[in-house]
């Protein structure tokens, strides 16, 4: 008979295998946790973040003898983020007396070298700057956009140093005082959240560390469950090893998110800076400072623009809280806390260099990948002028004011010598991102004539502008047996003129007579050199300017006449660097001699005339704008399209005027677009 | 077979032509500029520009001097922007870009000098330089021998006195 085992034995094996059992289960899940947390803490603090490209404006060149207006500098001081002084200038501020400005720069690094921070000299006297010391100095480029990650996370890192000090200890005091103390878990925190919200009945207070929110953020958890605070608090322990406390409290103002403007995710201290109070961080006042800190907790609850009281209440907690814990001064808070929220009311409007960046776009499309652009962290140098498009976009707003509420319209400005381009606006309303400059293709009008002229010097033998034309009424059947009879825009007829008068006063029948001699093909040939592709025409009315083109189109044409003959494209890229400084592509200024430079100064000669005593005698007569003009109006049927190109020494610009649904309006080339570019001619 | 003979050494012939056209670098200062420096045309041209131009020019020598073809580049285009028509900016573009084996930007350069840049004087005389030299290193025979062609023309000699 088999003896039977007693009882205690059995319990000492069970309870041996239990023993093996539950250090064998904890180091079975428990390592791997470890080391799958590890590799994560690991990989999030080695993690790259895309850089945006940043598109800057051309920096403003100083030389003897430079056409620049005191309010030039001025703006672009200003822009800068300048500050004015009264006494001696420190980097960053300016002195103005007068006409004298004394400027410490802030340097920049160039592709060419470093211009350094110094003390700059400048007298402006009657439009061109009298005294510069040194001989010829740069100023740093204004940024004016940023190409985004496919994320769209608007980020700009920046070190601990640069923010301010207020800022960094005003985050510990409010989100985490045990910060410089704990090990990325504060347990006496937990402890006091959890009896307060317990009081409470509900969540009141969170017990995150600084540290515990970074991994958070990073991590982008969402649920808050047992398993996931373990997680976070073993991650946060993991990065308070690895990181100083310094390192952590920067990596936080960088990544920590913001708030959002429209589908772009705002993250770190810069961005938002820019965003809610267009400034650069070390600018911020307190109240600003304390408004960011606030609303870290709920960027959505606490948003300024939707939820104002909710945020200036924050705001102030935090203003309290400040003044409580010694960060600022009794004075301080107290004027802190009744200043107004001030956030930027421009950040939901186009920004004024939108439409640019549009053509910039262009240029780098077949460069750049999307990925380059967005991740590369790239410099790109535009040749867009701060100034002028200021003027340019202040000119557009006011189209309502000078014309009538129901037109719209699109400007061009470029160098008239070398086809840079230093400003573009799309449209009069700051709402609207359509880019009519680059996207509205209308009729030109007689805009082409000055071109039919120029081909007829170009390709017929006998014919200069003394060579009489008939400006008679003319009968055409086209093809389709369609009877076409141009008229002239004063519904008259001038009999025998000459050439020169038919372009000066912009005569329709005169210049068929002439297209006669010209022919369509020839004609059209001629308008490919200059890199316009006529689609299938077999109609004379292409000679009248019934072909539709954009502004950008129109202005690239007219730059044959501002560069006397050269076939230049329109540039707004300059250079392009690596975030090294390293140049990886420039502009090649490419120019093609396209015409006789003398049949262009004959045609330069007749479109002068025009703006003396021809249809844009306003620009001279009503508006005096001094110097040598050269110009040609263009008006379609019905006043459709007003337009108006032209150029000086200097500068060329080109105008559209009309509506968008392609309804006729009363304005002609010189009663609507050219109102436009003589303000703005006015103004620069 | 005799024609097998002809062809051999006219071949041998051109590609060591070829070979030495593409391994010759041009030196600007020997073959373009020095000889234009002793000009002795009566006429001497040199067309007005910025001061800052002609600090902006000097500044981009010196980068050339040290080799340094891109900032010699850049500083030239800083030039050009104060004043876009200046042939004596053009003319150091073309220059930089020769001397950079880029022939072909040093003949569009140097094209636009010739026939928009003065007519006398040294410069008239270093763009042609340049623009035959361009165009021996493209194989461009015609304009090469054009532009030096053209060379005597720079120089208004002094009429003789009897």
């Amino acid at each position: 008979m088999a003896k039977k085992r007693p009882q205690p034995n059995r319990l000492k094996h069970w309870l041996r295998r239990l023993l093996w059992f539950i250090p064998g289960l904890l180091l079975g899940l428990c390592v791997p946790w470890y080391l799958y947390i590890d590799h994560v803490t690991e990989s999030m603090l080695d993690e790259q973040w895309d850089i945006p490209s940043v598109i800057y404006a051309r920096p403003l060149e100083l030389y003897l003898e430079k056409r620049l207006t005191t309010s030039a500098l001025q703006y672009e001081l200003d822009l800068l983020g300048y500050q004015a002084v009264s006494g001696t200038p420190k980097p960053g501020q300016y002195q103005r007396y007068k006409d004298q400005f004394d400027i410490y720069s802030k340097g920049f690094q160039f592709a060419d070298g470093a211009t350094h921070s110094r003390r700059v000299k400048v007298t402006i006297d009657r439009g061109r700057i009298s005294y510069l010391s040194p001989e010829i100095y740069r100023l740093e480029p204004k940024v004016i956009g940023q190409f985004f990650s496919s994320g769209l996370e608007s980020r700009q890192p920046v070190a601990i140093t640069s923010i301010p000090d207020s800022m960094v200890q005003g985050l510990q005091a409010v989100e985490d005082r045990q910060f410089k103390h704990h090990h990325g878990v504060s347990w006496v925190g937990i402890l006091r959240a959890a009896i307060k919200n317990l009081m409470a009945g509900r969540v009141v207070q969170g017990g995150s560390t600084l540290t515990q929110q970074l991994v958070k953020n990073k991590l982008a958890y969402h649920d808050n469950n047992l398993f996931r605070k373990l997680h976070e608090a073993l991650a946060a322990t993991l990065v308070e090893h690895k990181l100083s406390k310094q390192d952590i409290l920067q990596l936080y103002f960088n990544e920590i998110y913001w708030g959002q403007d429209g589908p772009v995710a705002i993250h770190g201290v810069v961005e938002a800076a820019q965003y809610y109070f267009a400034k650069p961080v070390e600018r911020l006042s307190i109240a600003e400072q304390a408004l960011l800190v606030g609303i870290i907790k709920g960027p959505s609850w606490y948003n300024p623009y939707k939820q104002p009281q909710r945020a200036t209440e924050r705001r102030n907690l935090v203003l309290k809280i400040w003044y409580d814990t010694g960060i600022i001064s009794q004075s301080l808070w107290q004027s802190a806390n009744r200043q107004p929220l001030g956030v930027s009311q421009h950040r939901r409007l186009k920004t004024d260099y939108e439409d640019y960046i549009d053509v910039v776009k262009r240029q780098l499309r077949s460069q750049f990948s999307r990925a380059d652009l967005s991740q590369k962290g790239l410099k790109i140098f535009t040749f867009l002028d701060p100034y002028v498009q200021f003027r340019t976009n202040q000119t557009a707003r006011q189209t309502s004011q000078w014309l009538s509420e129901d037109v719209e319209s699109a400007i061009i400005v470029s160098g008239a010598q070398n086809a840079q381009l230093m400003a573009v606006s799309g449209s009069k309303n700051t709402r609207s991102h359509y880019n009519r400059a680059l996207l509205a293709k209308r009729q030109i009008g007689s805009l082409i004539k000055p071109l039919v002229y120029l081909a007829a010097l170009e390709l017929l033998p006998d014919f200069d502008l003394e060579a009489p034309l008939s400006d008679t009424p003319i009968r055409m059947t086209t093809d389709d047996g369609t009877v076409w009879q141009p008229k002239n825009w004063d519904q008259q007829s001038l009999g025998e003129i000459s050439a020169r008068q038919a372009l000066v006063q912009s005569r329709n029948q005169a210049t068929v007579h002439l297209a006669q001699r010209i022919g369509l093909t020839p004609f059209i040939r001629f308008l490919s050199k200059l890199g316009l592709t006529i689609k299938r025409s077999n109609h004379y009315s292409l000679f009248l300017g019934a072909t539709e083109l954009t502004p950008f189109e129109v202005h690239h044409l007219f730059g044959v006449f501002a560069s006397r003959g050269v076939n230049a494209q329109v540039l707004a890229v300059n250079y392009v660097t690596g975030s090294d400084g390293r140049v990886l592509s420039e502009s090649r200024i490419k120019q093609n001699v396209i015409a006789d430079r003398q049949n262009i100064d004959v045609i330069n000669q007749a479109l002068h005339e025009t703006t003396t005593s021809g249809t844009a005698r306003k620009l001279t007569q009503q508006f005096r704008i001094p110097g040598i003009l050269f110009g040609k109006t263009g008006t379609t049927n019905a006043g459709r399209d007003s337009w108006f190109a032209g150029f000086d020494q200097h500068l060329q610009a080109t105008v559209w005027v009309g509506r968008d649904d392609n309804g006729a309006t009363r304005y002609t080339g010189s009663s609507g677009a050219l109102i436009l570019w003589a303000h703005l001619f006015l103004n620069l | 077979m005799k024609t097998t003979l002809f062809k051999i050494p006219v071949l041998i012939l051109l590609a060591m032509s070829l070979t030495h056209c593409s391994l010759r670098r041009v030196d600007v200062d020997d073959e373009v500029r020095q000889p234009a420096e002793q000009s002795e045309s009566v006429i001497q041209i040199a067309p007005m520009a910025p001061e800052a131009v002609q600090i902006l020019v000097s500044q981009a020598d010196e980068h050339l001097k040290e080799g340094m073809h891109n900032q010699a580049l850049m500083t030239l285009k800083r030039a050009l922007d104060i004043s876009p028509q200046s042939a004596l900016v053009q003319q150091h573009m073309a220059e930089v870009y020769l001397s950079d084996g880029q022939y072909q930007l040093a003949f569009d350069w140097s094209s636009m000098v010739v026939n928009q840049g003065p007519a006398f004087g040294p410069l008239c005389e270093r763009s042609r330089r340049t623009l035959a030299l361009a165009a021996e290193m493209l194989a461009d025979v015609e304009t090469q021998s054009r532009a030096l062609e053209s060379v005597a023309g720079c120089s208004q000699k002094q009429a003789p006195r009897f």
